[in-house]
């Protein structure tokens, strides 16, 4: 199973993401999750979602960037779900745990290149954070795909398919490790 | 003098109107008002009460509106869980002080018979009484209330047989005659058309006649019955109870009882003015040792028959009282008994109005031992904290006055936090109920000093007022604000107008009891319509804040100008806010994340 979790406040409104979204809906093992519909409220059901990671064998985050930003419930969910004593750290036995070792960890976002046109540097750090969380918690890390800015159809579609694209080599690096009885 | 019965009924109106507020305000209450009323046009005031046979019927058509609407409330299902209550503690009831007054009346000395007959009539209380003393006090729906009005419904069936037995025993010229099987007939008949027929009249009215007609309508069904019962020699409160109970399940339950309420009120109220008037004060003054003795015993003796039953039936020891109080007076049963008894030579004429005395003496007593009854109730409090609390409880830092459904989810949320507030509720059985759920409730009303003091206000931080009555949570606010103004106040708002009552009398945390399920409720229409879930909540947000802006801004100008004024600034204000609402939601997506050339014609909808 691959997770997807898709996080945009208005989602409807995201037409880029909307084409995105429907190219790889159907694929086989995908799960979908759009943080924003489930947990309106932020109230998450972490016991729920780390169920549900733990049995996927890759996790993709796809969101829209803004100061460099992931949204505000993404955030929360990193800080509820990726909990010390379970993600990272030691457990009550003093044990050390990494229950999402050996995941893979794809990024899929887009920026608003007028916020980060000044820097060049810019883009290069932008994912620093994410990289670090991904190595405390053992996991691979993939590659981000960074979409355009959105501005017309063209990009739109692709982008659908340079989504679908990454989406086929996860899944078959997935696949090889499997077969050579590497992957949980 | 011969006077028409119009001239009759102004002169009752009159001073009903004059009478009764005067007695309010010196805090006798509406009841004893009536009686003093009465008193004044009878025979020993300015005798103008003389020809009262036409103002009677009229003042029993007050009894039986007021069987009627009880009846409206209660549905067959609702009336089936009561079962236990009116056969079972009714009869027990009955039973226990007929035989207590039978056998201290064959003590005094008289026949075997005439002392069964005096015990089983006085052991019947007055329904219009007892319901109007439970109304002003809100206790209808507590264990007691029920308890109470399960007795007098079962007094109500058990007065039929009386009667025939009367009659039988001393028949008289003037005997209602009561034949089982029309009897029988005519309430079958009741229930038949109850049932069936009168739903379909009530739609026929209401679809092709007009507002009054309707009211005709009700007035009809009830008179109808009454005359009905009245014939057959049924008790016409019952045969109206069983209509009532009948139509409550009807679409037209609250109409029926909105249209006859006024109606109820007026001619109750003319009932217990020709009880007042009734009252033979000559007789009172010649002979006003022994009658003041026979009514001490009398009423003493009921009191304490029906304090034991309370005690049986497993009514709260602080309730016992007010039970008994309620059903401690003769009833309105009793003087037709006496008449009939009188008229048949079972009483000789001394006799009758000795009894008709006595049972309109103990109805007048009855609202002032009810006023005894609450400075009781009040001492009885202010001894509960040393004998019932545990130390733990008394400094909860939360008090909660009221427990129904607002009180409760809110104190759940409490106790499942580990905070036990201390719960103030005013029906027994919700307090029962909720003892066994770890939580502390107390018997009683939190308006009232002393009670808010024995819950431990002198030590809590939080009072929070749940109740759902508007008066009764201004009482509460008022109180604690005087007395304990340490306390934080969180009330429960009926609507924006008692929200800003609240604000004046100073509490600063109120929310209104449906603003937050209804807002919850259109978020969720907004998503069934396909909007995105977070973008519904941000809306139902949005909406909350430009609706407390313009709550606070109304303030402020209700404060300053005049009414008309109000409302056109209201409606100027509402349109400015609904705008500014409007373009924020249209924004909020499009801005988000810069604006993309796409959605800049707002033809977006999502």
């Amino acid at each position: 199973m691959i997770s997807l979790l898709y996080a945009h406040p208005y989602a409807h409104h995201a037409r880029m993401d909307q084409m995105m979204l429907n190219a790889v809906q159907h694929w086989p093992g995908l799960e979908l999750r759009e943080l924003y519909q489930l947990y309106p409220d932020f109230y998450i059901d972490v016991a729920l979602e780390q169920k549900m990671l733990v049995h996927s064998s890759a996790i993709i985050l796809h969101y829209p960037m803004q100061w460099g930003l992931p949204p505000a419930l993404l955030v929360q969910y990193l800080h509820k779900v990726f909990q010390y004593g379970w993600a990272y750290g030691k457990d009550a036995s003093a044990q050390s745990v990494m229950s999402l070792k050996g995941k893979k960890f794809w990024l899929v976002t887009n920026a608003v290149a007028s916020q980060h046109e000044l820097d060049p540097c810019y883009l290069q750090t932008m994912f620093t954070p994410l990289r670090q969380l991904a190595l405390s918690c053992g996991m691979e890390w993939q590659q981000p795909l960074m979409l355009p800015e959105l501005t017309d159809s063209i990009i739109a579609t692709q982008a659908a398919e340079l989504f679908r694209q990454g989406l086929e080599q996860l899944s078959s690096a997935i696949e090889l490790q499997s077969g050579s009885g590497y992957a949980s | 003098m011969h006077l028409n019965v119009l001239t009759y009924l102004m002169i009752y109106l009159a001073a009903m109107v004059l009478v009764v507020p005067l007695a309010k305000r010196f805090g006798l209450g509406v009841v004893l008002g009536y009686l003093l009323a009465g008193i004044a046009l009878g025979p020993a005031g300015f005798a103008i009460a003389s020809n009262t046979d036409d103002i009677k019927l009229l003042a029993e058509l007050g009894v039986v509106l007021m069987l009627f609407s009880i009846g409206l409330e209660l549905d067959a299902k609702k009336l089936w869980a009561m079962r236990h209550r009116v056969f079972l503690f009714g009869s027990l009831q009955v039973v226990v002080c007929a035989l207590g007054i039978a056998i201290a009346t064959f003590l005094l000395g008289l026949s075997y018979a005439l002392s069964v007959f005096i015990g089983l009539a006085l052991a019947l209380s007055s329904t219009a009484v007892a319901i109007q003393l439970m109304k002003d006090r809100n206790l209808m729906g507590t264990h007691t209330g029920q308890s109470v009005f399960g007795a007098l419904l079962l007094q109500d069936m058990v007065a039929i047989p009386l009667l025939i037995g009367v009659s039988l025993i001393a028949p008289s010229a003037d005997t209602a005659e009561f034949k089982a099987l029309p009897a029988l007939a005519a309430v079958v008949a009741v229930v038949l058309t109850g049932r069936y027929l009168i739903g379909y009249l009530l739609h026929w009215v209401a679809h092709y006649g007009s507002r009054e007609l309707f009211v005709g309508l009700a007035l009809l069904l009830v008179i109808g019955v009454m005359e009905l019962m009245t014939v057959v020699g049924v008790s016409a409160g019952l045969g109206a109870f069983i209509a009532g109970v009948l139509l409550a399940s009807s679409e037209f339950r609250h109409q029926l009882e909105a249209d006859l309420e006024p109606f109820k009120g007026l001619f109750l109220g003319l009932f217990f003015i020709t009880i007042g008037a009734s009252i033979n004060m000559q007789l009172l003054s010649t002979e006003w040792q022994l009658i003041s003795m026979l009514l001490l015993l009398f009423v003493g003796l009921k009191l304490l028959l029906l304090y034991g039953v309370a005690r049986i039936l497993k009514i709260a020891a602080p309730e016992r009282f007010s039970y008994a109080v309620l059903l401690g007076q003769g009833s309105e049963f009793a003087f037709v008994l006496a008449a009939l008894a009188t008229a048949g030579a079972l009483l000789s004429a001394t006799e009758g109005a000795l009894l008709n005395l006595l049972i309109a003496l103990s109805i007048a007593v009855s609202p002032l031992l009810m006023k005894l009854q609450d400075a009781w109730a009040v001492r009885q409090q202010n001894q509960q904290p040393e004998q019932n609390t545990d130390v733990e409880n008394s400094d909860s830092p939360v008090i909660i006055a009221g427990f129904g459904r607002y009180g409760q989810i809110l104190g759940r949320l409490l106790l499942s936090n580990g905070i036990v507030p201390t719960v103030l509720d005013h029906d027994s059985d919700t307090i029962q109920t909720m003892t066994k759920f770890g939580f502390k409730v107390y018997y009683g009303d939190g308006s009232r000093m002393d009670v808010l003091e024995a819950a431990g206000a002198a030590q809590a931080k939080i009072l929070v007022i749940a109740v759902d009555d508007v008066q009764a949570i201004n009482a509460i606010v008022s109180n604690a604000k005087q007395h304990f103004p340490h306390l934080t106040l969180m009330a429960r708002a009926k609507d924006v107008a008692h929200m800003y009552q609240l604000r004046q009398m100073g509490v600063q945390h109120i929310e209104r009891e449906l603003f937050e399920a209804s807002l919850r409720q259109g978020r969720d229409v907004l998503t069934q319509l396909g909007m995105g879930q977070y973008e519904a909540k941000e809306l139902a947000d949005r909406f909350r804040a430009a609706n407390y802006q313009l709550i606070d801004k109304m303030q402020l100008v209700r404060q300053q100008q005049d009414e008309k004024n109000y409302i056109q600034l209201l409606k100027q204000s509402r349109e400015e806010l609904q705008r500014q609402l409007e373009r924020e939601s249209r924004d909020a997506p499009q801005r988000y994340q810069g604006v993309h050339p796409e959605t800049k014609d707002g033809k977006n909808t999502g």
